[in-house]
């Protein structure tokens, strides 16, 4: 019977406990959603490594031996090894895009996942290329292609189209913030297919361990066996591909925590103040039960089992559809990104587990709210509760109080009253002005990026790549023709205590290419002596100006010991830079890998020396896209937004004028116009929705702060909110919390005066 | 004289689903300015819907109103609003006092509305609350409360002052006190007082006494001589 009078409790308040239900929807639906979507992401990860047996470990060295390669195998842990040949060729056709060959001894780890074609055979001449690549250079299985690699020209049949786990995340280097396939990709070949033009020295040693090895072990042991024969060593935790991925899990897992909170913490309050309310309502009723017999733990039962229904049923619904719509939504966005060879939703347990977090805030919510009713003796609950206190506020010993006139104090004193109800207004608006603000924010803070990097750092219209064997006079010639600034640029290893981190050397000639900004983002010069370092490398190295750090260039053996004289800001390309002065002072010669200028630089392609040329257009072109793959998750943001606010309220609006509506009438009778009462609780809403928003732009800030931070070792990104979308998030607010005040206050003409002065029920 | 009210055939009817009730059936009945009225009858014998008419709460089924010579049954909702506003001064039963504003701020709530209200303050001294003055109402006793809702009701210094059951949630001793203030109201100061109660004792302490009963008027009688009302035996 109790069950009955619940759902047509339910009935009667149903635009509240309609609210409560969606909230514990949205709530659930996005946790397991974005728990469907990470796990789904990551199971589709590990089976992809270990499928195509993607290696632990990389060497990278001049020459790998027959006799390296037995040595290593025999350290205990490793389970298999494999050598390859790696470089970079240069496509001929178009705008000369770059391509990574890999020639590989077997095909027993690190195996291409054929997509197209005849999967990789080593003894077949021909070319298996990335996939992406030849999509977005309309290269198809049959065709043939051309591409110069140290000097000479080779011409390869496409045998196949492939995808790899290597490059799951498939940028060129860490500077490249986003996947281009049509500026990079990669192929395999057998070594048949090469070897009479080139030597080809085995660069690269895979290594791939037993499950549960000890990698640290494993790591000293090849440092004492090939001391110096090896350059680099990277890891799944330096490994660009590996690692960005493992970034993208965790910031999605990271992520996928954090909105749902907001979610339970509304329907939580909302569930609180309609029970409150609703308890209130129905004193008599539960003097009624208490008289006939029914227990106290009974009664609370009832009310609590309220909380219970809903929760579960909205943590059922969202758990049924959170997974269904959330994922692919994600892996529309992902896809541009990250490289895998299928897409699907992963429920873990998890996911039901925070179905029982739903019915706990619910239930928990319902509980606090009923349990002060209860304690009253029967006869007590069926007398009329007495009315609600009026409290005397500081305020009103202050002389200010009385010129607020009559509206303004009404109004405080009903916020004071009703705390719970205004805090869950605020916390409403506040988090509908959050999303809002992280919807529309992190467009800009990514355009902004754009603009820091390309307009404010990077003066150069053209960045001219040169071969790494490119001759002095060649250089004179492009020096002369171009008058540009000549950089080296390369990958180093830095190394502060025991902290440990991969990143970039620039050294820069003299010129004004290149700008620099102190953390302030003040414009400096490069400092004559020492190295200045980049603000997130000092960040996690932990070093500070004046400090000394050592470092070493990928594949030598010498570490420096340099003293840190400045810092700036690197929105990309974590590492340091010096002036070409300083890096010969260290004894070390400049090899120029590129070459910027400002004026049209895209003819230096067909000049000797000149691997390939990049306009600024290009490289922004990047930043559209991912722009463009954002714009999914915008939409959502903003949808939740709406959806948060309005549904909180307009439940609020209806609690609050229920909760009046005595007060209201009497207004009515006293003389009031519509007009004026109405005028007078959207001061209220203002008030509220107003610190609701001064209270949500921090946190908007914050939240793009935490998505951006989230992004990336590599990357620097400042929350940068332009004035524009300030002001358009903030008038969204407004809107919406107006124009659901306006349809709540519509009812203040149709109170019925009589009934509702009518003697206390 | 021309009366201050005359109800012409007024009838009231509501209808819920199928069922109508006729809360008020042909009613006339005049009332002189400064006349201290008791509308009488049993529960249901639709005094209240009379007082509610006459205070613009609700519209009349056919019949007209005329107050002051102004037919208000023919007033749309704004003029209503403003009939209420400047003439009518309400007492409710539950005293409906508005819990979040102090005994002064809901005198003095009134005083904003209208043009020319009283002092709130010698108000609620006239009716022995200035010692309160900064009190809620949830401090208050019912009867406290009522004086209050009284002061409320007289400081737009109204046309009439109409009371639904004024002492029906009080005890007797208090309810004297409140009736003796109303027609102190209207013997002292000139108020136009109207009393709705189920209480025919009070019948020898009012100017004129309505009697009603199934909506309909039963007995008018003109008191020439009425006694006080601590005079009347309870």
């Amino acid at each position: 019977m109790l069950f009955k009078k619940m759902l047509r409790d339910m009935r009667q308040n149903l635009s509240q406990f309609i609210a409560i239900f969606l909230m514990s929807v949205l709530g659930v639906a996005v946790f397991a959603g974005i728990n469907a979507e990470w796990n789904g992401m990551k199971y589709e990860r590990d089976r992809y490594y270990e499928e195509n047996r993607l290696p632990d470990l990389w060497l990278m060295g001049e020459d790998f031996s027959e006799a390296d390669l037995t040595k290593v195998f025999e350290i205990s842990g490793v389970e298999a090894t494999s050598r390859r040949f790696i470089a970079d060729a240069v496509m001929t056709s178009g705008k000369k895009p770059v391509l990574r060959i890999h020639i590989v001894e077997n095909n027993e780890i690190s195996k291409p996942h054929p997509v197209a074609g005849q999967p990789l055979d080593l003894s077949k001449d021909g070319i298996w290329l990335d996939c992406f690549f030849a999509e977005a250079h309309g290269i198809g299985v049959g065709d043939v292609i051309q591409a110069e690699i140290g000097g000479i020209t080779v011409e390869k049949k496409v045998l196949g189209l492939i995808m790899h786990p290597e490059y799951i995340y498939c940028a060129r280097d860490e500077s490249q913030l986003f996947p281009q396939p049509e500026n990079f990709g990669f192929a395999f070949m057998p070594r048949k297919a090469l070897h009479h033009a080139l030597p080809l020295p085995y660069n690269q040693l895979l290594i791939r361990l037993d499950s549960g090895a000890d990698e640290k072990k494993v790591r000293t042991e090849l440092e004492n066996l090939l001391e110096g024969d090896y350059s680099l060593l990277l890891t799944h935790e330096t490994h660009i591909s590996t690692s960005m991925m493992d970034m993208e899990i965790r910031q999605n897992k990271a992520m996928g925590n954090v909105f749902p909170i907001v979610f339970f913490i509304i329907a939580a309050l909302a569930m609180l103040t309609t029970m409150v309310r609703m308890t209130g309502n129905q004193r008599i009723q539960i003097g009624t039960l208490k008289a006939m017999g029914f227990s106290r733990r009974k009664i609370l039962f009832h009310y609590v089992s309220y909380g219970v229904w809903i929760g579960l049923a909205g943590g059922l619904l969202g758990l049924l559809i959170g997974p269904l719509i959330v994922p692919p939504i994600l892996f529309e966005m992902q896809r541009t990104i990250y490289y895998l060879p299928a897409w699907y939703a992963v429920l873990t347990p998890e996911a039901f587990t925070v179905v029982t977090i739903a019915v706990l805030c619910c239930g928990a919510s319902s509980y606090f709210a009923c349990r002060r009713e209860l304690k009253d003796v029967p006869a007590a609950c069926m007398r009329p509760k007495p009315p609600g206190t009026g409290r005397h506020t500081r305020l009103e010993k202050r002389a200010v109080w009385y010129k607020l006139g009559f509206s303004a104090q009404w109004n405080i004193r009903d916020i004071l009253r009703s705390r719970v109800r205004s805090a869950m207004a605020v916390t409403g608006v506040a988090g509908c002005m959050t999303l809002l603000l992280c919807a529309l924010g992190i467009q800009d803070t990514i355009n902004g990026l754009g603009t820091w990097m390309y307009q404010d750092l990077h003066i150069y219209e053209y960045k001219i790549n040169l071969k790494e064997d490119i001759q002095s006079d060649e250089i004179y010639a492009l020096e002369q023709r171009y008058s540009g600034q000549l950089i080296q640029e390369s990958a180093v290893e830095f190394r502060k205590d025991a902290k440990e981190k991969a990143g970039f050397l620039t050294v820069a000639e003299p010129g004004d290419q290149l700008r620099f900004q102190d953390p302030d983002q003040n414009p400096i010069d490069l400092p004559d002596s020492g190295v200045a370092m980049s603000y997130k490398m000092a960040e996690l190295l932990d070093i500070k100006v004046g400090e000394e750090f050592k470092w070493r260039m990928s594949g030598d053996t010498k570490w420096y010991e340099s003293r840190v004289t400045a810092i700036y800001r690197s929105p990309a390309g974590q590492g340091i830079t010096m002036t070409k002065d300083t890096f010969e002072a260290l004894s070390e010669t400049m090899e120029p890998s590129a070459m910027l200028i400002s004026g049209n630089g895209s003819d230096a392609v067909e000049m000797p020396g000149v691997k390939d040329v990049k306009s600024k257009e290009e490289m922004r072109a990047g930043l559209e896209k991912t722009l463009d793959s954002m714009q999914m998750l915008v939409g959502i943001l903003i949808l939740a937004a709406v959806i948060l606010g309005s549904v909180v309220l307009y439940n609020l609006g209806a609690l609050s004028f229920t909760e009046r509506i005595r007060e209201l009438a009497t207004m009515r009778v006293l003389g009031f116009f519509p007009k004026q009462i109405r005028s007078l609780l959207s001061k209220q809403n203002i008030w509220l929705t107003v610190a609701g928003i001064l209270i949500g732009i921090p946190c908007g800030y914050a939240l793009i702060t935490y998505m951006v931070s989230t992004l990336s070792d590599s990357i620097d990104m400042m929350a940068k909110v332009g004035s524009g979308t300030l002001i358009l998030c903030i008038t969204g607010t407004l809107v919406l919390s107006m124009s659901v005040s306006l349809m709540m206050s519509r009812r203040v003409g149709s109170i019925d005066m009589v009934s509702s002065l009518k003697a206390v029920e | 004289m021309e009366p201050l009210i005359r109800f012409q055939n007024v009838t009231k009817e509501y209808v819920t689903g199928e069922y109508r009730l006729r809360a008020a059936d042909n009613i006339n009945f005049e009332i002189h300015k400064g006349e201290f009225t008791v509308i009488l009858g049993p529960s249901g014998a639709g005094k209240s819907t009379v007082l509610n008419l006459l205070g613009g709460m609700d519209r009349v089924t056919s019949g007209s109103i005329l107050i002051n010579g102004h037919d208000i049954s023919e007033y749309d909702e704004t003029r209503l609003t403003e009939y209420r506003r400047d003439h009518v001064g309400f007492v409710f039963q539950f005293y409906n006092l508005i819990p979040t504003l102090t005994v002064y701020e809901n005198v003095a709530l009134t005083g904003e509305l209208v043009k020319n209200p009283l002092d709130a303050k010698e108000i609620l001294a006239s009716v022995g609350m200035g010692q309160h003055m900064s009190k809620f109402p949830a401090q208050l006793s019912g009867g406290e409360q009522q004086r209050v809702s009284i002061a409320r009701a007289i400081c737009k210094n109204p046309t009439l002052l109409l009371c639904d059951e004024p002492t029906g949630a009080l005890d007797s001793e208090t309810g004297v006190v409140i009736l003796s203030l109303l027609q102190r109201m209207s013997r002292q100061q000139g108020h136009t007082v109207i009393i709705v109660t189920h209480n025919s004792a009070l019948a020898p302490a009012a100017d004129r006494v309505i009697w009603m009963r199934s909506g309909k008027i039963v007995d008018e009688v003109r008191n020439p001589s009425p006694v006080g009302v601590e005079e009347v035996n309870w």
